[in-house]
């Protein structure tokens, strides 16, 4: 294709809607830097039945790491808004387990819109007690009884936290966006963000305990760029 | 003719007059009188850090996050008008907050119009309306028994204890919304806060309460079982 033919078909892709051909996509990783601190295992005596699903040590969730230092947990997204662009949120809801008295996922990124859903698989009492401030706050309680519950989430808001009042150490995050390029870390500490029309970004890492790290990123067409992240202390030089 | 029109002016500018000072009054006036009657619990801030709270358990409301125990609205919402005024005129009881209601009905009035000014909750949302609670069926032996199988089955006890009594496995680590410790009530002895009408416990189950760990049941049993379930914890007061 000559140059002038490649521009215009790129001014195109660029000028209509964000057509899967010029999609670009951002991956990484994250790492942690420094002494990683020595963390006892959590007390589950109050709930017998809780220490008896989980017969090996349960580490707290607050820093999660993979082989080599990588981060687990660590939500990523696209921080730059998208003036002119809605995206409708997945008709699927986003799932949080209460399994082995731990949310699973610890920390989940959902849309706008979407229906948050709640499972309990437990066979014990727990209770979804949801912090948000933009959002309306909601406390639900799950017995054995009531194996699923779902709310819609309206209002996009940075990181809120849920946690169960009868078995404390039950944590979980919940990030609402408007838009979908966002990812969490799995536990080889690696994200994927996809079908990002071409643009400059800034993306930002965010972590429930050592804050937040952003970075630019500038994705072409049908580019994929690579960018990784660390949270930590680095060791003295 | 005109004498009409003049006292159809005259009516409606009264009207209008009277709905702007509702409106631009109430809050003012509410001032002083929460200034008077409030503040040295509730704090000038309204975040329940007045002198007195130093000396109080529990602590006195704060008020900016616009959480309320006591509501007839679903779990997570602000309370209704009504819901406010009842707080006030009645009290609660087990805590230090006593009943005004020997104020003037345009003096509550003005004082939830203020209190609602510390939370931008109540400028941004609108409460549903108050929850139904249907007919309340006998309350006899076979409902208390009922209840008590529906407390097992629903593992109230996990926080409130097998006798009811807040010594459930979970209670010493229950915490409000504010990070501060809290107990699960004893059903055995004591006034129930929000009030010992069998409509208070059964709006308390379905509605839960807002700030504290006690969650909404209302997805998990159904208005009959919670009835039952109402019939048994009043079973327990101790009467003296």
């Amino acid at each position: 294709m000559s140059r002038f033919a490649a521009s215009v078909v790129s001014l195109l892709f660029i000028l209509g809607p964000a057509a899967q051909a010029s999609a670009g996509s951002v991956t990484g990783k994250v790492v942690y830097e420094g002494k990683v601190p020595t963390f006892t295992p959590l007390d589950m005596n109050a709930d017998p039945a809780c220490k008896a699903k989980n017969p090996a040590p349960v580490m707290p969730e607050v820093l999660v790491l993979g082989d080599q230092s990588r981060m687990v947990n660590v939500l990523i997204f696209v921080v730059t808004a998208f003036p002119g662009k809605t995206f409708p949120p997945p008709k699927e809801p986003a799932v949080i387990h209460q399994h082995g008295c731990v949310y699973q996922p610890h920390v989940t990124g959902m849309m706008a819109g979407q229906e948050l859903l709640f499972k309990n698989t437990d066979g014990v009492l727990h209770n979804v007690h949801a912090l948000p401030v933009q959002n309306r706050p909601f406390n639900i309680g799950m017995p054995p009884t009531l194996k699923e519950k779902g709310r819609v989430v309206d209002l996009p808001e940075a990181a809120f936290r849920v946690k169960c009042d009868v078995h404390p150490w039950m944590q979980a995050y919940v990030a609402v966006l408007s838009h979908p390029f966002f990812a969490v870390t799995g536990g080889d500490g690696t994200f994927q963000i996809k079908d990002l029309p071409a643009g400059t970004y800034e993306i930002e890492a965010w972590h429930e305990k050592l804050g937040t790290r952003k970075a630019s990123v500038t994705v072409g067409e049908g580019d994929t760029k690579t960018l990784d992240f660390t949270f930590g202390v680095p060791k003295a030089q | 003719m005109p004498k009409f029109k003049m006292a159809v002016a005259c009516g409606a500018m009264a009207l209008l007059a009277a709905d702007g000072m509702a409106e631009n009054g109430a809050a003012a006036r509410g001032k002083k009188a929460y200034g008077r009657y409030c503040v040295s619990c509730h704090g000038v801030d309204g975040d329940g850090r007045g002198y007195e709270a130093q000396h109080l358990d529990p602590t006195p409301r704060n008020f900016t996050k616009g959480a309320f125990k006591w509501r007839t609205t679903p779990s997570g919402q602000i309370p209704r008008d009504e819901d406010l005024l009842r707080t006030i005129r009645n009290g609660l009881y087990a805590t230090a907050m006593p009943p005004w209601g020997a104020l003037s009905d345009q003096d509550l009035k003005d004082l939830i119009a203020y209190v609602k000014t510390f939370s931008p909750r109540f400028a941004k949302e609108a409460p549903d309306p108050a929850i139904t609670i249907p007919p309340q069926p006998p309350n006899n032996a076979s409902s208390i028994a009922a209840g008590k199988e529906t407390y097992q089955t629903v593992q109230c006890g996990q926080c409130h204890g097998d006798g009811g009594r807040g010594d459930g496995p979970s209670a010493s680590t229950l915490k409000d919304e504010w990070g501060q410790p809290i107990k699960a009530h004893d059903f055995t002895v004591g006034n129930l806060k929000c009030g010992n009408a069998p409509e208070d416990v059964y709006r308390v189950f379905m509605t839960g309460l807002n700030g504290t760990p006690m969650p909404s049941f209302t997805d998990s049993v159904t208005p009959d079982e919670a009835w039952h379930l109402v019939h048994y914890v009043l079973s327990l007061r101790q009467k003296h």
